[in-house]
């Protein structure tokens, strides 16, 4: 169903093949796995397989990819897209009505499927995908999950052979990790045939029949140990950082969103908050620091309080780091970003280095990968040698290593007296 | 299937500098209306106006493009009134007309900066002819220096505007993002 | 100002075809230019309000106070120029048609019920998609305008001067917003099928019905009262 022969790719500007002569099959029926740490050409190879390297982003290629025996590179994405569908990563911009049904009808039209055929072909996608109830709804107002089940429906309507699968647990919480993989497992029983980009191998690794790991572009068969994790070890707990004493906060026009909230997070400890998508993570981090202010109750940060105090006297004390970090990225280089508001130029230097970012000090923040892009921002939050951090999904977009080297920097900080 | 004069990718990316104008303009707008200064809507919203434009041009570069852009623009805008469609749409024809005769599409830095100066300042003698049909009273009161001083405010924070967006189009370069010629 | 994110068949408004509803805003807003006199720019400006009501369209106490202080600025301002009432009632009323025409029947329209029906007309089918793409994905653009000022806010007057902060924390990262969304949102069109020169077919297209011509007679009977109170009375 899909064939690589001697497939290679190298982006512009770039001194090193990012796909580098690969040759595979992935026979009708089969789900496959495609892993492989962060920047290992995972994406760059999806991109491949649908056509849209070399019809949508330039760079030198070689080689070839037969989907159904039909040579991708020689005919335009909308007719690959006939046989072959791909979720990208980011879900919120593959949809483009504000409906369940009429987002699945999108793709139907464009196909020029008849009037007549659309009702039954919607109804039959969303049953297939558990999502019935779903017709009627905004997409608004869906869950991460939902909508990534909505364009699995959306897929599955225009009766695409190949489903490929980009990260889909990148932003699903574990709950929706979890019903996610049941329904990629149950259309692979249906017999489809998926291909599964993802370097989540722990959670999506009994689904698949079989699995190609990527490393600097190419395929190997030795599969890197599963990385160990160390915990965080706190020392004695002291001063009070954070502390929310019976917050209540609702968003507008919506059910409360905490009500009667208390909790403390001390000098040298680590808290881990976990919640499903929309339970008020990020909305507690932001009413820390002071950018939205409470309903009810009273927050200490760093023994200011956020309701009379500028967020930007807040960040001299505290540093939240954004879950998404092109929103914190403003300086033209690395080295800019980092040592905009450091501490000191060792500070900023030591940060860089603890970061992994050695070697990228005149590179462009925007032109860095996520997993870099994140790090940068958490660097330039420590240079500034904060009393507390509060960071928002910090393992987003992060493989194994780059995480690692993050909670090894988290680790250190949280484990020593003088941290800094 | 015939090719088409634009491809997706353009066709978007006319939209994107569509919704950027649209930000801007809901920032601006709101404060600078209700002070009824003749120009100062256009000058301020000119100068991210064209900053905007400008990158959206050199990154198009065909005859056309600001038509495109400002015809989406006008578009949106007309769920608003339909005399901001009006004006909008006069501007960009304006700007248009004249940078494909001078310049035959934009290509270099000269041909996107003229063509965002210059819809930004086609827009207001528009806004001010439907303004003076319809409100003829309102306006006639008013002096011609006050047009004149409007116009040239416009021009000088829609070129500034410009030139910024000619600094960031050299970032957006640097940063991978975008291509420019060298001139 | 916005298509509707509703129900798509909430109320018999929401029903209209989008173009029945364009004609009677166009009308309306350039009728209230030519119109003078305030009690027929009370009566259209009624007939938006009830059209409001119709719609179920409801705004918070907050936008109510924003508007309200809107147009007393301008009939503030009016006043001290004219120094007559009736001359300064004009304005808000020409405004609160303005502020209602167009943008009340945006609200009631569906994105896809209004590329729908332009798909009929002779625009091109990448500049109703692009139209479809600035609905869609300005609310997402805003709220990454939103989350780039509470960066801001945290840098606090770090970098220099207002204008420069500004710049620098504003307008270059929105301008890279624009750049990565356009790359997203092309690779996402083509992957689901779409080509510019393609033909496209239409669920459910927008059909115009009695309900329409209702409308229309009832918008034309305002429109008609308004112009008796200004030219025939």
């Amino acid at each position: 169903m899909i064939r690589t022969r001697d497939l290679s790719f190298r982006y512009p500007d770039q001194p090193v093949q990012t796909l580098d002569n690969l040759n595979f099959a992935i026979a009708p029926g089969e789900t496959v796995l495609v892993s492989g740490p962060t920047g290992c050409g995972k994406s760059t190879l999806g991109f491949c397989l649908c056509g849209t390297i070399p019809h949508l982003m330039a760079g030198t290629l070689s080689g070839e990819v037969l989907v159904n025996r039909k040579p991708v590179f020689q005919q335009a994405v909308r007719e690959t897209a006939g046989d072959l569908g791909f979720l990208i990563q980011h879900v919120a911009h593959q949809m483009f009505t504000e409906q369940v049904s009429e987002e699945i009808a999108f793709g139907l039209e464009n196909f020029c499927i008849p009037e007549e055929q659309m009702d039954r072909r919607i109804t039959q996608a969303l049953e297939l995908v558990g999502a019935s109830p779903l017709r009627s709804r905004r997409l608004a107002t869906l869950s991460a999950g939902e909508q990534q089940r909505v364009m699995l429906a959306a897929m599955l309507a225009l009766e695409q052979k190949i489903l490929i699968l980009d990260e889909p647990l990148a932003y699903l919480d574990r709950t929706a990790q979890q019903q996610f993989m049941e329904l990629v497992s149950n259309l692979s029983q249906q017999g489809r045939t998926i291909v599964l980009f993802e370097h989540r191998r722990d959670v999506v690794h009994q689904v698949p029949h079989r699995e190609l790991f990527l490393e600097n572009g190419t395929l190997t068969r030795s599969y890197p140990a599963r990385t160990r994790f160390h915990r965080i070890t706190d020392l004695s707990p002291k001063t009070s950082e954070l502390v929310f004493d019976r917050v209540c906060f609702s968003r507008p026009k919506a059910a409360p969103l905490f009500c009667d909230l208390s909790f403390e997070v001390r000098q040298h400890q680590s808290v881990v908050l976990l919640g499903p998508n929309g339970s008020g993570k990020t909305t507690l981090m932001a009413l820390a620091m002071g950018l939205i202010k409470v309903d009810q109750g009273s927050i200490s940060t760093c023994g200011y309080n956020p309701k009379n105090t500028s967020p930007a006297t807040l960040a001299q004390l505290a540093a939240f780091i954004f879950q998404h970090p092109d929103h914190q990225l403003y300086l033209p280089t690395v080295q800019d970003e980092i040592a905009a508001r450091a501490a000191d130029r060792d500070a900023a230097r030591s940060e860089m280095a603890a970061m992994g970012l050695a070697g990228l000090e005149n590179r462009h923040p925007r032109s860095l990968s996520t997993g870099q892009k994140r790090r940068v921002t958490l660097a330039a939050a420590l240079a500034r040698r904060p009393r507390l951090l509060l960071l928002d999904e910090p393992s987003v977009g992060q493989d194994d290593h780059s995480l690692s080297l993050v909670i090894k920097r988290l680790m250190t900080i949280s484990s020593t007296a003088e941290p800094f | 299937m015939k090719k088409p004069l634009w491809t997706t990718r353009e066709y978007v990316f006319a939209a994107m500098i569509s919704a950027a104008l649209l930000v801007v303009a809901s920032i601006v707008i709101p404060f600078t209306l209700p002070l009824r200064i003749p120009g100062l809507t256009n000058a301020v919203n000119g100068l991210f106006g064209s900053f905007f434009l400008v990158i959206g041009l050199i990154r198009l570069k065909k005859p056309g493009s600001l038509l495109l852009i400002t015809g989406i623009y006008s578009l949106i805008c007309l769920s608003v009134s339909p005399l901001v469609f009006a004006f909008v749409l006069i501007g960009g024809i304006f700007g248009e007309t004249v940078c494909t005769i001078l310049f035959k599409g934009y290509h270099g830095r000269l041909a996107p900066v003229c063509g965002a100066v210059l819809y930004e300042m086609g827009m207001f003698p528009a806004a001010m002819v439907l303004s003076f049909f319809f409100l003829p009273e309102r306006y006639q009161e008013l002096a011609p220096w006050i047009f004149i001083v409007a116009e040239i405010a416009i021009f000088t924070t829609s070129l500034i505007g410009a030139l910024i967006g000619l600094k960031v189009a050299r970032e957006l370069s640097r940063a991978g993002r975008l291509q420019l010629e060298e001139s | 100002m916005f298509p509707a994110s509703g129900p798509v068949n909430a109320t018999v408004i929401h029903r209209l075809h989008p173009f029945s509803k364009m004609g009677v805003g166009i009308l309306f807003s350039i009728l209230a230019l030519c119109i003078e006199n305030p009690w027929a720019l009370a009566v259209m400006l009624g007939y938006m309000v009830l059209v409001l009501c119709t719609a179920r369209i409801r705004l918070t106490t907050r936008q109510w106070t924003m508007i309200a202080l809107f147009l007393t600025v301008i009939f503030v301002l009016d006043f001290l120029a004219s120094q007559s009432s009736v001359h300064a009632a004009t304005y808000p009323l020409r405004f609160g048609v303005f502020l209602t025409a167009m943008p009340i029947l945006a609200a009631t329209t569906a994105p896809q019920q209004m590329t729908r029906a332009l798909s009929r007309t002779a625009l091109p089918a990448g500049v109703v998609m692009a139209l479809l793409l600035v609905w869609r994905f300005f609310p997402l653009m805003t709220e990454e305008a939103r989350q780039m000022r509470q960066a801001a806010m945290l840098r606090g007057r770090t970098g220099g001067n207002l204008p420069t902060r500004f710049y620098r924390g504003f307008l270059v990262p929105l301008a890279f917003c624009v750049i990565e969304y356009t790359d997203r949102i092309t690779l996402a069109l083509e992957l689901r099928g779409f080509t510019p020169s393609a033909r496209r077919t239409c669920h459910q297209p927008p059909r115009a019905g009695v309900r329409d011509v209702i409308f229309g007679f009832l918008a034309m009977g305002a429109a008609g009262s308004a112009s008796f109170l200004q030219w025939g009375a």
